[in-house]
């Protein structure tokens, strides 16, 4: 990593910053026995950020080195410098106090060669063949990135961070009288591989086996019923409702595009018993599955309480939309690549949980559905809200019935949330998501599960 | 570059590969955003890629690089010969041959900055003055300068070198309390000659905004005919046609398996690649697997003619290979204005934007119709909410009843607005 520091003087006027950034990919995947993927990518490269009279300035190259840094910088200056002199804008920014923060989440195990991880997958998908054969195709996948930041600010901030997260994806396709069904489960979280899947393969045979198990009742499912729905949003489910039903619509620049969040603050939006948080590194007493102490504009990351017993407290800012909206920065500008600019993201979005057991909330609903995995989901500025879901099952009558197949969900948060009823006492993190806004984005998302009512697509 | 490609390619002979291919590219990019009806930021890049492929008895790895320095090629052809020999032997794998000398060139270079300042305050400002309560949101033009030359060792060589402009947009209306679904709008073009308000369907979709602000759920669910803009339709095709795709036919999944020359789709639809049209902003003249790209036709009239197998997916399902990896798509246009479209149908839906979650395996998908429209005996009445569609993509696109005359050009793909019969609609 370049030492940043030196190049404090670069700063002459306005606010600045420098950022060296590497990101390490590696991907191997098998399908049906195949070694379809083998692929390693690095991206390393420096980016300054200027701000003066209003604008921004930005400017990034790959080859980072003394004079890319100061080329980048100037460059930065001039790009702010050519808006600042064909218009005005009276934008300003929030200062932060300069912070010195080093945190390395790499693996404390020795790292494992690629030929290891080849074999591991390789053992994995030979399980799969021998145990289900009635499989169509099972795939598995071993996804890792690094993201490795160095970070100096015009405020004295000068940010050292590297923060890896590794997935086992394993997915299994099962013919059914509608054709065929897939299932997918996700293992890992922060860290290396070696951090999560330093084992015999045969370890994961109580995992392929709920997979398959999955798959195989899904094969034999139901499509949901159309229209709204009393439900049971699981564990694994309320995170992603965190992140797209509110998160998105009170990011501030979405709010200054005219989200109905903006018009909502301080108001009831939701039930009392929903708090939700968009923590800064540490839940709950655990570390969060995307760790981050400072932010790409040198602000210390802090929790933000987006929701707190119903209420709607705060948007989340960046250092410029905090000065508009007189509210404090608490660390949410975030780049994916050295060449990107600092976007408003959310970090590890959670609904708290609450006092009720699963099993009662189950019993409690005389007709619905348990709603158990997200897929993709999108959010919008009215509030209205989508997200796929691949697995859940019918509840008749207090009981778990058929399993249903892939649908979608969606409705008006501050609707959706004003009608929860219970929350449970358990709590999960979904560690694997990108969030796309411009840029992908690493996000967590957690919570507990929750009862409601729905609209839900089916037949 | 080609200096650098040759000399890395030297290197990867010399480093033991039976068979080595490099491709370098640089990606120049200007652009200026837009944040909330006002102009925030201008960004300049440049990046430098190199994509190492390496074969060695039979086992094949790729590796991407930004740096060009002596030691980090060598690292990462070091690094690449250890993927390579931690791999699984597969004869499927091969590099492209030589195809001659290929030589591409397209485009301005050179950015022209106060241009493109000018028609982005130009674009706030028609749209301020024709609909104020429109807020233009995360919103940019780019010019982007992509160039790429590749070689390997069985002798091919080409070299492409391409610029144009880039606009997206972002954007929603206020009224009071009110607010409409966000859309957006993405297009490309050549040259700053036109307004950006012209590009695409962005000022049709930016005037839809303002009527999308009093919007009202639809009572109900029933079985109707939906009309699908030129975006909606391409959400739907590329799922259709990934089923056509190296990923679908190589894991036995494909719902289009065995269906070539038989009827996949409307007997309305005639689909084709059209990889150097003239309509295109860039051309793909070089597919993913280094091949030449040729022109195709996907389906002619409702008949699949091809699949979209590589190099690697053609030997893997011993399928025919096919000759473009393009995503300029050319839907050829129907009989029946867009405004005819709507005519016949009793009560349906106008979708101008579908947000849904990805298709399961046998096609079955559900989503949100947002900025999208109730229509009644044949006219397009109020703007919804709340609305769920859902059927099989697959069925989908065979119930194409209708397509428009006109269509819309984005730069790549070429679209029209269809028809289509049958689909589950679930208001509150």
């Amino acid at each position: 990593m370049l030492q940043l520091s030196r190049y404090q003087n670069l700063f002459s006027k306005g606010y600045g910053e420098i950022r060296f950034q590497e990101n390490r990919d590696l991907r191997i995947s098998f399908l049906n026995g195949q070694l379809t993927t083998n692929l390693s990518q690095t991206k390393r490269g420096v980016s300054a950020r200027s701000f003066q009279n209003g604008f921004w300035g930005f400017s990034s190259h790959s080859v980072p080195n003394e004079n890319s840094i100061e080329k980048a910088w100037k460059e930065a200056s001039r790009n702010a410098d050519f808006l600042g002199t064909r218009g005005k804008n009276s934008n300003k920014l929030t200062s932060s106090a300069g912070m010195k923060v080093e945190k390395n989440f790499s693996t404390k195990q020795s790292r494992k060669p690629v030929s290891y991880w080849i074999q591991f997958l390789q053992d994995v998908d030979q399980l799969m063949k021998e145990k289900f054969p009635d499989l169509v195709s099972r795939q598995v996948t071993l996804a890792g990135l690094d993201m490795e930041k160095n970070l100096l600010t015009s405020e004295g901030s000068e940010v050292r961070t590297l923060v890896p997260r590794a997935h086992l994806l394993i997915q299994m396709t099962k013919n059914s009288p509608r054709g065929p069904v897939s299932f997918r489960e996700i293992l890992g979280g922060l860290g290396q591989p070696e951090d999560h899947f330093l084992m015999d393969a045969k370890n994961l045979l109580p995992l392929l086996q709920k997979t398959y198990d999955t798959v195989s009742e899904k094969a034999n499912g139901t499509q949901a019923e159309a229209g709204v729905h009393e439900v049971i949003l699981a564990s694994d489910l309320a995170g992603i409702l965190a992140h797209e039903a509110v998160g998105h619509t009170t990011e501030a620049d979405l709010v200054l595009g005219g989200s109905v969040a903006g018009r909502n603050l301080n108001q009831r939006v939701a039930s009392d018993l929903v708090t939700l948080v968009d923590f800064a590194h540490t839940a709950l007493g655990e570390t969060c599955p995307q760790p981050i102490y400072i932010d790409d504009e040198g602000t210390q990351s802090e929790d933000t309480v987006i929701i707190e017993n119903g209420l709607l407290k705060t948007f989340m800012n960046n250092k410029e939309t905090s000065h508009h909206f007189d509210q404090k920065a608490t660390g949410h500008a975030r780049a994916f690549t050295f060449s990107d600019e600092p976007l408003i993201r959310m970090r590890n979005t959670a609904i708290l949980p609450g006092k009720s057991k699963l099993q009662e909330m189950i019993a409690s609903v005389e007709k619905g559905y348990l709603l158990m995995r997200p897929g993709n989901g999108q959010a919008d500025t009215t509030g209205e809200f989508m997200f796929a879901v691949d697995m859940g099952y019918e509840i008749k009558n207090g009981k778990l019935g058929r399993a249903i197949q892939n649908t979608t969900i969606s409705g008006v948060a501050f609707e959706m949330l004003q009608n929860v009823t219970m929350v449970s006492d358990e709590f999960k993190w979904e560690s694997a998501g990108y969030c796309g806004k411009k840029q992908p984005m690493p996000v967590g998302m957690g919570g507990p599960s929750i009862k409601t009512r729905i609209q839900i697509g089916g037949r | 570059m080609k200096e650098l490609a040759v000399e890395i390619l030297q290197k990867m002979k010399k480093a033991g590969f039976d068979q080595s291919e490099v491709k370098v590219s640089e990606d120049q990019l200007t652009e200026i955003q837009i944040d909330a009806d006002q102009i925030s930021l201008m960004r300049s890049t440049d990046n430098v890629n190199l994509n190492l492929k390496g074969i060695r008895n039979q086992k094949f790895a790729s590796l991407d690089v930004n740096q060009t320095d002596a030691q980090s090629i060598d690292e990462a052809i070091s690094k690449l010969k250890s993927l390579c020999d931690a791999a699984i032997p597969d004869e499927a794998r091969q590099l492209a041959p030589t195809q001659g000398q290929l030589s591409f060139k397209r485009g301005e270079f050179e950015p022209d900055l106060p241009q493109m300042h000018s028609r982005i305050q130009e674009f706030l400002a028609q749209i301020k003055k024709n609909q104020p309560e429109t807020v233009v949101e995360q919103s940019s033009i780019v010019h982007k300068v992509k160039k790429v030359v590749g070689l390997n060792s069985l002798d091919l060589f080409f070299e492409d070198q391409q610029a144009g402009y880039g606009l997206t947009a972002m954007f929603s209306s206020k009224r009071g309390n009110k607010v409409s679904s966000f859309n957006y709008s993405m297009a490309d073009k050549k040259n700053l000659s036109e307004p950006l308000l012209n590009w695409g369907d962005m000022d049709e979709n930016i005037k839809s905004s303002l009527k999308e602000i009093d919007h009202q759920p639809v009572k109900g669910q029933f079985e109707g005919d939906v009309v699908l803009t030129p975006g909606v339709f391409s959400d739907f095709l590329g799922y259709w046609v990934s089923h056509l795709g190296d990923n679908h036919l190589i894991a036995g999944t494909s719902r289009l398996k065995d269906k070539i020359n038989q009827v996949c789709a409307s007997p309305l639809i005639t689909f084709k690649m059209n990889p150097q049209g003239e309509n295109c902003t860039y051309h793909d003249n070089v597919t993913y697997d280094s091949y030449k790209s040729a022109p195709s036709t996907v389906i002619e009239k409702g008949v699949l003619k091809t699949f979209l197998l590589s190099d690697y997916g053609s030997r893997k399902t011993k399928l025919q290979r096919h000759g473009n990896s393009s995503s300029h798509w050319d839907v050829e246009a129907g009989s029946v204005s867009k405004k005819e479209l709507a005519k016949g149908i009793q009560k349906g839906i106008w979708i101008g934007r579908f947000s849904g979650g990805m298709p399961a395996a046998n096609g079955d998908f559900s989503g949100v119709a947002k900025n999208s429209y109730l229509i009644e005996n044949g006219e397009i009445t109020h703007a919804v909410s709340e609305v769920m569609i859902s059927g099989n993509v697959f069925d989908l696109i065979q119930n194409v009843s209708a397509i428009s005359n006109e269509r819309t050009n984005y730069g790549q793909s070429v679209l029209p607005w269809v028809r289509v019969n049958k689909v589950k609609i679930v208001g509150q």
